[in-house]
C-alpha cells in the first residue's frame, strides 16, 4: 500500500525549491547541490542535481517528506520516481525568468497526471524584483486548463510564506480538514 | 513602595536577546520588587516591551499591534520617542524607578481600557483610537506588505463581537449588511476602478486624504499610516468631516476629483507605496466589522473566483478555510460558516475582503436542500483526513 506521507516541491532552476524545503524542514535538509557549469550558471552558483530531501516530525511522531525535484530538465526521468506516494505539488515559479509562463505550462504537462490525482499550489517568487507580471497574469494563463489553484506571492526564506501555500495545498484537497 | 496584594504585570519581551531578557528577568525580581514578570510571547501577557533600537524593531512593533492588540505596548530606546497616551515610552538606561512608572502607567491604560469596556455594550466595537504612535514607520508606513494572522481575540479587540443572525429574519440580516458606499471604503473602491480602468496613473481626492493610484504595478500611496486609516474607515464619510484623523479634515462629500499624473514625475515616497489589492483587503476588512456588503444576498450562494494572494494579506480568523471551502463550491455565507462550525462574522469579513477584490461571485440558490458539507469526490478516508491535520497543525504551531 502506497503512503502518502510526501510533499513535492518543483520548479525551474532558482525558483527557490531548496530554500523553501529548508524553512520547512524540521531537519538540515539534505542538498545535493553541485557547482552549475552550464546555462544555469548565469542563474545561481550552484544547483541541485539530484534531490532536495527535508522532514516534520509531526504530533504523534508521524513523519512527512518534503522532496524538491531537480530543476534541470534531463533530471526529468525522477520525477516520476519522486511523486509517487505524494500528496500533492508545490510548484515554485521565478517571475524574473525570461518567460516564466512558459515554465508554468512546462511543469503542469509534466506532473499532470500527478496533479489530476492529488492537488497543485503555485508559489511566485521574486516578485519583489520583478512584479511583473501580476499574480491576475498566471490565474489568466491558467484559464481553460481546468485548473484553478492558489498562487500566492512567496519569499522562499520566509518560513510563514511557505507555510502558508503548504496549507492552502492541504485545504484544497479538503476544506474540511481540522488542525487535530 | 511595595504592594504584594497587586499581581505581578505579566510581560513579554521582543527584541532582546536570551542573556538580557535574563538580565532584565531579574531586574524585575529583584530591584523592581516583582511589580511585574517575564512570561512566555505565547502566554497571556499583558503588556509587551519592545527594544527599539533593536534590528527589525520596527517590524517587531507592527506584527505586535497586529497580533496582539489588547497589549499595552513599552517602547525602550536611547532615543527620545513620541508615544501615544496608549503606548509608555521608556528611555535607556532603564533606572529601577522610571522601569515602576512605566508599569504602574501601563497598569493605568489597562485599567482605563477596563472600564471603557465595561461601559460598551458588547456587540460593538473597541473604540479604535484615533492617535497613532508618532515613531517613525518608514518600511511599514501604511499597510504592512507580508501577511498578518488575526485570531479570534484580535479580531474581537479590533473589530467588535457580533452574534450569528438567522438568515430568514429580515431584520437581523439587515442589521448585518452595511454599504462600503456610505464610508471611505467606497470611495477608494471607485477610484482604484479608475484608474485600473484607464490604466494611467492617477490623483485621486478621496472625501478624506488624496490617493496616487499606480495602475500598471498595482500600487498606491496614501500619506496615512495604519491606525489613521483603521480609524477612518470605521467612520462614515458623513460624520468624517466632522473628525480631525491624521491632520486632515475630511470633506463630506462622495465625490472624486481626478488628475491624470505622469508616474515618473510623482516624486512619492517610495516606502508609502504599497500594493493595490492589500490595500482594499484591509479597507474591506475594517469597514466591514464582520458585517457583509449590501449587494451580497444572504438567499444567494457565493463562490470564490480564484484564491486572494493569501502570503500578502491581513487575514482574519479561518481565512484559509473559508477561501478553500468557497472555492470549492458555492455555498450561501451563512451556510459556509455553519459548515465551518465558525462564527459568521468571520465569513462575513472575509468575503467583504474577498468582494472588494472582485472575487466574489453570486449564484441563485440550489434548489437540493444540502443539510451538510458533501465533500469533494476525491476527499481522503478518514485515517488520511487525520494525517493532513496533523500537518496542519504543525505548520500552525512551527
Amino acid at each position: 500500500m502506497i503512503q502518502y506521507n510526501k510533499i513535492i516541491f518543483t520548479g525551474p532552476v532558482g525558483a527557490g525549491k531548496t530554500t523553501a524545503i529548508a524553512s520547512l524542514s524540521d531537519v538540515p535538509p539534505v542538498k545535493t547541490d553541485q557547482a552549475a557549469s552550464d546555462m544555469t550558471k548565469s542563474r545561481k552558483a550552484s544547483t541541485t542535481v539530484a534531490l532536495d530531501y527535508g522532514m516534520m516530525t509531526l504530533p504523534g511522531g508521524d513523519k512527512i517528506h518534503l522532496y524538491g525535484t531537480p530543476g534541470q530538465e534531463r533530471f526529468d526521468f525522477m520525477w516520476d520516481i519522486l511523486t509517487t506516494g505524494g500528496i500533492g505539488l508545490v510548484l515554485l515559479l521565478d517571475n524574473t525568468r525570461a518567460d516564466p509562463f512558459q515554465d508554468l505550462r512546462f511543469f503542469l504537462n509534466k506532473f499532470g497526471s500527478f496533479i489530476e490525482t492529488t492537488s497543485l499550489v503555485i508559489g511566485v517568487t521574486q516578485m519583489d524584483i520583478r512584479p511583473t507580471p501580476l499574480l491576475s497574469d498566471y490565474h489568466r494563463q491558467l484559464g481553460g486548463t481546468g485548473l484553478n489553484p492558489a498562487i500566492f506571492e512567496v519569499d522562499a526564506r520566509r518560513k510563514k510564506d511557505v507555510s502558508l501555500l503548504v496549507q492552502a495545498l492541504l485545504y484544497s484537497i479538503d476544506p474540511g480538514l481540522e488542525d487535530s | 513602595m511595595t504592594d504584594l496584594a497587586i499581581p505581578p504585570l505579566r510581560l513579554a519581551v521582543l527584541g532582546m536577546d536570551e542573556r538580557t531578557a535574563k538580565l532584565f528577568k531579574m531586574f524585575l525580581l529583584g530591584p523592581c520588587r516583582k511589580q511585574a514578570e517575564l512570561v512566555d510571547d505565547g502566554e497571556a501577557a499583558e503588556a509587551c516591551m519592545i527594544d527599539m533600537d533593536a534590528q527589525r524593531a520596527v517590524e517587531l512593533l507592527d506584527r505586535e499591534r497586529q497580533t496582539h492588540p489588547d497589549r499595552v505596548l513599552i517602547l525602550l530606546s536611547l532615543n527620545d520617542r513620541a508615544a501615544s497616551p496608549e503606548t509608555v515610552f521608556l528611555k535607556k538606561p532603564v533606572q529601577t524607578e522610571s522601569m515602576l512608572q512605566a508599569i504602574r502607567r501601563a497598569r493605568q491604560i489597562l485599567e482605563s481600557r477596563q472600564s471603557r469596556h465595561a461601559k460598551k455594550p458588547e456587540t460593538e466595537a473597541r473604540p479604535i483610537p484615533l492617535r497613532t504612535v508618532a515613531a517613525p514607520e518608514k518600511s511599514n508606513g501604511s499597510v504592512s506588505k507580508v501577511a498578518a494572522q488575526l485570531d479570534e481575540q484580535s479580531f474581537k479587540s479590533y473589530l467588535g463581537f457580533r452574534d450569528d443572525i438567522d438568515p430568514a429574519d429580515p431584520k437581523q440580516t439587515a442589521a448585518a449588511h452595511y454599504n462600503p458606499k456610505d464610508f471611505l471604503q467606497g470611495s477608494f473602491e471607485s477610484a482604484c476602478a479608475l484608474a485600473l480602468s484607464r490604466q494611467q496613473t492617477l490623483r485621486v481626492e478621496t472625501p478624506w486624504k488624496p490617493l496616487v493610484i499606480f495602475p500598471q504595478t498595482r500600487r498606491i500611496w496614501i500619506n496615512a499610516d495604519e491606525a489613521q486609516l483603521r480609524a477612518a474607515c470605521a467612520i462614515p464619510v458623513s460624520n468624517l468631516a466632522h473628525m480631525d484623523i491624521g491632520g486632515t479634515h475630511a470633506a463630506a462629500t462622495k465625490n472624486l476629483k481626478v488628475t491624470l499624473i505622469d508616474a515618473d514625475e510623482a516624486q512619492l515616497d517610495p516606502d508609502r507605496l504599497i500594493p493595490l489589492d492589500g490595500f482594499l483587503w484591509k479597507m474591506a476588512i475594517w469597514t466591514s466589522k464582520g458585517k457583509i456588503p449590501s449587494d451580497i444576498s444572504f438567499e444567494h450562494e457565493v463562490i470564490l473566483k480564484s484564491w486572494p494572494n493569501l502570503t500578502r494579506l491581513l487575514l482574519p480568523p479561518h481565512t484559509l478555510r473559508i477561501a478553500a471551502l468557497l472555492h470549492h463550491s458555492p455555498h450561501a455565507v451563512c451556510e459556509a460558516a455553519q459548515i465551518l462550525g465558525i462564527r459568521q462574522q468571520y465569513v462575513f469579513a472575509f468575503i467583504s475582503a474577498a468582494h472588494a477584490l472582485g472575487l466574489i461571485e453570486q449564484r441563485p440558490k440550489r434548489q437540493t436542500a444540502r443539510v451538510e458539507f458533501q465533500p469533494p469526490p476525491a476527499n481522503p478516508e478518514p485515517e488520511r483526513k487525520s494525517f493532513l491535520g496533523k500537518i496542519l497543525k504543525h505548520l500552525k504551531m512551527s
